[in-house]
């Protein structure tokens, strides 16, 4: 007993854990403590922990069947797995917290820029689908704007995105690039047409 | 209760990848679940090179050595594939590309000492678009700039081991000694010195943009009819490029180099459906844009800099001109370098 | 929001390219889909690798998923194709229980339902599995055994078990967590390897 309530105060964290594993935690806690689940190995340990008692609480059979390697072992292979991206359709809001974007392969970090979700649906204009989906402003300062800003900011964004995409390509069909494939620009825009006389 | 047979520890390791390798052993199955870990091993090891012996052997591979395999970049949201072959042999350099997602396309490059050619086939319309890169190149024969001039910009120290494609990699961290330019972590195999994945990173380590082989053949012989396309171009049009070299001093327009960047292309060319001249710098690894307009109706992107991915872009008005730039560069370096065009009238 | 909401969001981070959310699943999901490949496979060795390649084939297809089912029932149905494509490539054929069976012993708990696992070890070591948590749930004080049963074998709600046990929900949040510490105290010498090795 007292060694519990040592645990719960040495990591205020596995508390909020135990929550979040019972979808009892608000929107906004579970977005940041999954985030820091990814990279925490402490934490990634309570959670195993969470579910084994869980799973030995219905199941003997199934909790007796843990393996201590195997996760360790499927995420080894999972490196060499090339990282699947899904297409987004438009993107859910999830009252009023704004999705961050991961970048590939790293978990998200804290940004002071805001990163605005542009959906097609925003633009009423079937035919208006940019390449380049996703617009970020920043601003000077670095003050989260609201949502109702930011929805107007990526309203106006995205039709300016629309005549960005011409440079991009301009850009890209010239640029240098690393010296992984000299022809890095051609993998950063398959399917441009270069104009031709 | 349960333990874990080594042997089924050792089928995680193949993967799916078995790369031959004429040059170095293939580090096999040994290790036991890893991430990139900064671990350094005896193999690796013995390739010690100084940094600046490492660029030029990144550079030296990207010309010199064959390959063929499949690249994966990715930035923002958006991931694409391409197959890759490259075949050197002691005086030309050939190239094939073939998008696997997306439109269909083939970018076939030949690179000897005096030319550079690249022909960009587009099936659905049946047309190759010729494309000459400037044999005036600053830095002719070589990639990106000299060695020893990168090292100026940034800090290049080697990391530890990190697998890529089934091969292990010597990781090397490029970390920007300004704020006109991103840092970058590069994997490179270290016996032929090819370069199998890059990262271009912020100061947070974000990765912004990532470019790696799945997979990948080194230093084979690799049979010339692999650099063929798969389609036939009988009876397609072909067009040049329509890129003509401009002098943008004798048109009045000052468009300064960033530190440690050089002009490396500056032309007049149709963009989509307008006019425009532009300028690229590049500083061996970035590279920037800057684009000129005159007497452009647009209205310039007045919400600041703009971030596509990893690419930044900020427009602003000179005279009657829109002055465009963009490049892979952080959004302070971009907005810098709009802000020193000048126009000061033809000569 | 509910245990399949978090699932949700996790492959919805998978999706953004995060592969450690990934980590996060299979660590959650890793038992269930032993015990189903056990049915189907004997070998405890053979269990983890079929295992390991169904969750690898999950991930590449995780594009496709889009969340009309529940994550774990669609990776359940992708561990059993790749179960029996294993077993077909192999020359062996599933024996010969339905898949409505396995279906029907996924959902008993616990160990009087034995018959299912034929090795000793295996019926050991679940045997010693029921006796650790047995012995934590009897040790534990009555208000944290209420709330954690409460919670994981009848599913309630926190706000529900608040007013059940008349209290405020964050006690029961507490008392839940305490018992999941004080059951995972016994749990761990049984499945740790070693002593040092946290699971």
């Amino acid at each position: 007993m007292d060694k519990s309530a040592m645990s719960s105060n040495l990591h205020p964290e596995w508390e909020r854990l135990s929550s979040l594993v019972d979808g009892e935690l608000d929107a906004e806690g579970t977005d940041a403590l999954l985030t820091a689940l990814c990279r925490d190995s402490e934490l990634h340990g309570e959670w195993v922990t969470l579910h084994i008692v869980g799973d030995a609480l219905r199941s003997s059979e199934v909790a007796a069947l843990h393996a201590p390697d195997f996760c360790a072992r499927v995420s080894a292979a999972l490196a060499l797995e090339p990282t699947v991206l899904a297409p987004r359709a438009s993107p859910v809001r999830r009252s009023g917290t704004l999705r961050r974007y991961l970048a590939p392969g790293v978990a998200v970090a804290a940004s002071a820029a805001v990163i605005a979700f542009v959906a097609v649906p925003l633009l009423q204009s079937p035919t208006a689908v940019a390449p380049t989906q996703q617009v970020a402003v920043t601003a000077a300062p670095t003050s989260d704007p609201t949502p109702a800003e930011v929805s107007r900011r990526a309203a106006a964004t995205v039709a300016k995105a629309r005549s960005l995409d011409v440079y991009l390509a301009a850009h890209r069909e010239l640029a240098a690039g690393v010296a992984l494939p000299r022809a890095t620009p051609y993998l950063r825009t398959p399917g441009e047409v270069p104009e031709g006389r | 209760m349960r333990t874990v047979g080594p042997a089924a520890r050792a089928t995680v390791a193949l993967g799916r990848w078995l790369p031959l390798l004429i040059m170095t052993a293939v580090v096999a199955a040994a290790s036991s679940a890893a991430r990139a870990q900064d671990r350094p091993r005896p193999e690796a090891a013995s390739q010690v090179r100084t940094p600046l012996q490492w660029v030029q052997a990144i550079q030296q591979a990207a010309a010199r050595v064959n390959y063929s395999g499949t690249v994966v970049y990715q930035a923002g949201g958006d991931m694409r594939s391409s197959r890759i072959t490259h075949v050197y042999d002691g005086k030309r350099s050939q190239e094939r590309i073939q998008t696997l997602d997306g439109k269909p396309r083939e970018y076939l490059r030949t690179r000897t000492d005096n030319n550079d050619e690249v022909h960009c086939l587009i099936p659905e319309s049946r047309r190759i678009v010729i494309e000459h890169r400037a044999v005036e190149d600053p830095f002719p024969g070589l990639i990106g700039a000299p060695a020893a001039d990168i090292l100026k910009l940034y800090q290049v120290e080697a990391g530890g081991i990190e697998r890529v494609a089934g091969i292990e990699c010597q990781v090397l961290t490029f970390t920007p000694r300004d704020a006109l330019r991103y840092g970058y972590q590069l994997c490179v195999e270290p016996a032929s010195g090819l370069l199998l994945k890059s990262q271009m990173v912020n100061d947070r380590f974000d990765v912004l943009e990532q470019v790696a082989f799945t997979d990948v053949r080194i230093g084979e012989r690799i049979d010339r009819a692999r650099l063929k396309p798969a389609w036939s171009t009988e009876g397609w049009s072909v067009e040049r490029s329509d890129h003509r070299r401009v002098d943008l001093a004798k048109a009045g327009w000052v468009v300064p180099a960033p530190d440690g960047f050089r002009r490396t292309k500056e032309i007049a060319r149709r963009m989509g459906a307008r006019d425009a001249m532009q300028v690229v710098f590049s500083d061996g690894l970035a590279t920037v844009s800057v684009f000129i307009e005159p007497g452009a109706e647009l209205k310039p992107l007045t919400e600041g800099v703009q971030m596509m991915g990893p690419t930044a872009a900020y427009s602003r008005r000179v005279g009657d001109a829109l002055v465009t730039v963009v490049g892979e560069v952080p959004p302070a370096a971009v907005r810098g370098l709009a802000g020193s065009v000048e126009f000061n009238g033809p000569r | 929001m509910s245990d399949r909401d978090i699932d949700q969001q996790l492959v919805e981070r998978v999706q953004r390219g995060d592969k450690a959310a990934f980590d996060l699943l299979v660590s959650k999901y890793q038992r269930k889909i032993f015990r189903l490949l056990s049915r189907l496979i004997r070998d405890a060795a053979e269990v983890e690798d079929v295992a390991q390649e169904a969750f690898i084939k999950a991930y590449r297809a995780l594009p496709n998923f889009r969340g009309d089912s529940a994550f774990y029932t669609w990776l359940y149905r992708i561990a059993i194709n790749t179960a029996k494509n294993h077993l077909v490539s192999q020359g062996r054929r599933a024996p010969t229980s339905t898949e409505t069976e396995i279906e029907d012993a996924e959902t008993f708990d616990d160990g009087e339902h034995l018959r299912d696992l034929n090795t000793p070890e295996a019926m050991l070591a679940s045997r010693q599995v029921a006796d650790a948590v047995n012995r934590a749930v009897e040790r534990l004080p009555e208000d944290l055994r209420t709330a954690v049963v409460l919670r994981e074998l009848e599913g309630l709600s926190y706000e529900e078990i608040a007013e059940t046990m008349n209290c405020p929900i964050g006690t029961v949040r507490s008392r839940i967590f305490r018992a999941r510490e004080a059951i995972a105290e016994e749990l761990r010498p049984v499945l740790s390897t070693t002593k040092d090795k946290r699971w």
